[in-house]
Formats: structure tokens, sequence, C-alpha cells
């Protein structure tokens, strides 16, 4: 909780940093607008992510084409994803589009594409709302929305925790944010590995500590993603928590380092 | 570069509602929406009772649960006196957000001087009224109000696995 109050903190320096960003159209910022369009970009964006994060219907897919893209709304032309590859418009969310479809990859948690920054700077090329400024204000909100949409799926997918739960979440696994746990193993080592990172004083302790939690994050990845493909998702759940765990911890360890 | 651009999507909604400036000055304050209550930031700056009672002694009950879902972890630990049943001391150790930490530092406060069968009553909405915590901090309260019944729990099972052995014992004697 009280972590996030760093976030007021930035908010301070938001106004100059957003001046720098204006002169850079790739990163993924907002044009300086009144709040009030502001606030309505939040929800809208909230809404995009959301309804992105929703299990595709199967309707939306068929309607959307196998070769993925349907007709552009300003030229007409076929096959439009996300922008038009005639006429450069940026096109509606469309929610039946998944993160992993965006970057063209597999529903699968190993990445067979090591260059997820690349496809997402070429995203933000086509897509950042600083390049339809002068555009319809219908293409600028789509551009707001589309633009934050692949930021969403870049960070999603770039993360393998958050692409494992974003996965479970496309086949429709819900996992309870509130259930507290009791398992003894499980939280006996947490205990430990916290408190290890907390009594560590120098960084050679700290790097050591760090290597051992990398080397349990590989073990569980590793454990998601055979239970994933066996679509045992109890098992893929369990280490969903174990890699939040370590997770945590590894994070803790950046912050005293 | 990401994450700043995180950040910039907030920051207008965090100038309007910090527009005041006492918002913004409030250390507490999470997310730009609310300040913590003055009481989470008191437990968290000042938590009571932290520290740990050794597990292997017979009188101490160990309560351990976890959020899966946000990595925390907590220890909850009471210290019963066995002839009449009443909680002596307490104390807890969690890794944790500052409502955690806050919560279970005032599960510890509440357990003391207690009978165990009263502290099971300890409902975790008590403790989220007493910290003001907001609803997406609920499960935080929870988790302290878990920590406590595995508290109990794991003390009654000690006492009773002790009571067989020291009853097969005197069996074997």
């Amino acid at each position: 909780m009280l972590r996030r109050a760093g976030h007021l903190a930035a908010a301070g320096t938001a106004g100059a940093s957003r001046r720098f960003a204006r002169r850079n159209p790739l990163l993924p910022t907002v044009p300086a607008v009144p709040s009030s369009i502001c606030r309505d970009l939040g929800a809208s964006i909230a809404r995009a992510s959301s309804s992105a994060g929703a299990p595709p219907s199967r309707s939306l897919s068929d309607r959307a084409g196998v070769g993925g893209g349907g007709e552009c709304w300003s030229c007409g032309a076929r096959g439009a994803f996300l922008s038009c590859g005639s006429c450069g418009s940026v096109q509606p969310v469309d929610p039946a589009v998944d993160f992993f479809r965006i970057f063209g990859l597999e529903r699968e948690y190993n990445l067979k594409d090591n260059n997820l920054e690349g496809k997402y700077k070429d995203w933000q090329k086509k897509l950042h709302p600083d390049l339809v400024h002068s555009k319809s204000e219908k293409e600028r909100a789509f551009a707001a929305e589309q633009s934050a949409l692949v930021i969403d799926a870049y960070r999603t997918l770039s993360k393998p925790l958050s692409r494992a739960l974003y996965l479970l979440q496309l086949e429709g696994i819900h996992i309870d944010e509130e259930k507290t746990i009791t398992d003894p193993e499980l939280l006996m080592e947490m205990m430990e590995i916290r408190e290890a990172v907390n009594d560590a004083s120098d960084p050679q302790t700290l790097k050591k500590i760090q290597s051992q939690i990398k080397k349990k994050l590989e073990t569980w990845s590793h454990s998601f993603q055979e239970a994933f493909e066996k679509r045992d998702f109890d098992r893929a759940v369990k280490a969903t928590q174990r890699m939040r765990y370590y997770e945590r911890a590894m994070e803790e360890t950046v912050k005293k380092l | 570069m990401l994450r700043a651009g995180g950040r910039r999507l907030l920051a207008p909604v965090l100038r309007r509602v910090g527009g005041g400036g006492a918002a913004a000055a409030a250390p507490a304050a999470v997310g730009g929406a609310r300040a913590y209550h003055e009481r989470v930031v008191d437990h968290y700056e000042n938590p009571r009772n932290v520290g740990s009672f050794k597990d292997d002694d017979p009188s101490v009950g160990t309560g351990l649960v976890g959020a899966p879902a946000c990595g925390d972890v907590m220890k909850l630990q009471i210290r019963v006196d066995e002839s009449t049943g009443k909680i002596t001391d307490a104390c807890f150790k969690t890794f944790g957000c500052g409502s955690a930490i806050a919560s279970s530092s005032v599960a510890t406060e509440w357990v003391k001087g207690k009978q165990m069968e009263e502290v099971l009553t300890i409902k975790n909405t008590e403790i989220a009224k007493h910290l003001s915590l907001p609803p997406v901090k609920l499960h935080c309260s929870m988790l302290a109000e878990d920590a406590i019944k595995a508290a109990v729990k794991n003390y009654e099972a000690k006492k009773a696995k002790l009571g067989q052995n020291g009853e097969e014992k005197a069996a074997e004697a």
C-alpha cells in the first residue's frame, strides 16, 4: 500500500516528462488534453483491456475472419488489423483479438519469439495517438485505445508470471484473489526467504539470494508450462502462486540492492 | 519506459484528486483516490508485537497464512497459559503490504489477555472497520483473522499431541 505512494510523487513530474514525450512519438503517452477527456480515456482504456482480457467470443472471432482483421472503416480495404494496411487508419478495438494475436503468436507459455519489444515498437509507430493528432476525433479515440491495448499486451506477455495468468484467464480459469492459503511447506519457505532478504546486509548476500530465487522461479515456470500443456489447471494455478511469491521476494532484493 | 507511460496515464487523475495539495502531502495517500486511515499508518510505522516465539515451545501456537494473489505471508503466534486457556502474549511477522502489516499488528493487540474461544470470534470485518480499510484491502484483514484461527488450531493440535504422547508414555511405564 505505502509502496504505491510513489505514484503520487511521480505525478508531480509527469507534466515535465509529458512535454518531453511529445517530441518522441514512440513513447506511449497521452497528448496534453483536459483532465475530463483524460478521465474518459482512462475509462475507455480500462474497458479495452478488460474486454481484451475476456475469453474471445466465438462469433466475434468468426466475424474477424481467419486471416485476422476486418474491413477498414475508412477505406474499406480488407484485412485491417489494428491499423489498415492500405490507408493506415487506426481501427477500433476488436474485443476478440487477444494479446498473443497482436504479436502474431500462438497461445503458448513459451514464446517462440524473442523480439516482442521490436514488434511492440512497430505497432506504436502505427497506432500511437501522437500520429493521428490531426485526424478525426473518432480515429484519435481508436488510437488511444489501440495504443493502450498494445502497451497492456506487451506488458502482460513480456513477463512470465503475467503471461501465465493471462493464459489461465483466456482458458476461463478464475483465480480467487481473496483466497488465503495455509500450506505450511510453501509458507515456511517464503517466510525464510523473506527473512533472509530482510537480514541480508551486503550486496553479495543479496545477489546470492537472488540467484537462488531465480532458480526456483525457473523451476516453477517450467512446472507451469508442463501443467498448462496437460491442461492440469489446478497445478498450473499453484505454480503461478509460487511464482508470485518468488517474484515478490525478488522485488525486495532489488529494493535493497 | 513502459512503466513511466503508465504513470503518465495516471498522472492527470492523480493531480485532479491531489489538486488541493492536502492529499498530495499526505504520505499514505494511495492511488490518489483516498488516504489510508491514520491507524493504518500508525501500525505500519510502529507495528506492535513484532517478533517470534520458539515454535517448539508447547505453550506457543503458530498461525502461518498467505495470500497467494499478493505474495503476502503472515505469521501470528500466541502464548497460552495452559491452566486458564488465556492468551498471555502474542507476536507477528508479516511480509506484505501496509494493510496486511497493520491488520496483523492490530490482531496481536486484540488477542492478548483474551481466552482462546473468545479470539476465535474476532471477525475480519471488525479489523477492517477499525483500520477503515478500503474494499480492495479487505482480504488483508481476512488474512489476520485466518492467522488467529490458525494459531489457536496449532496450539490445540500441539496440546492434543503432547497429551497423547504423555498417555503413551504413561502406558509404557
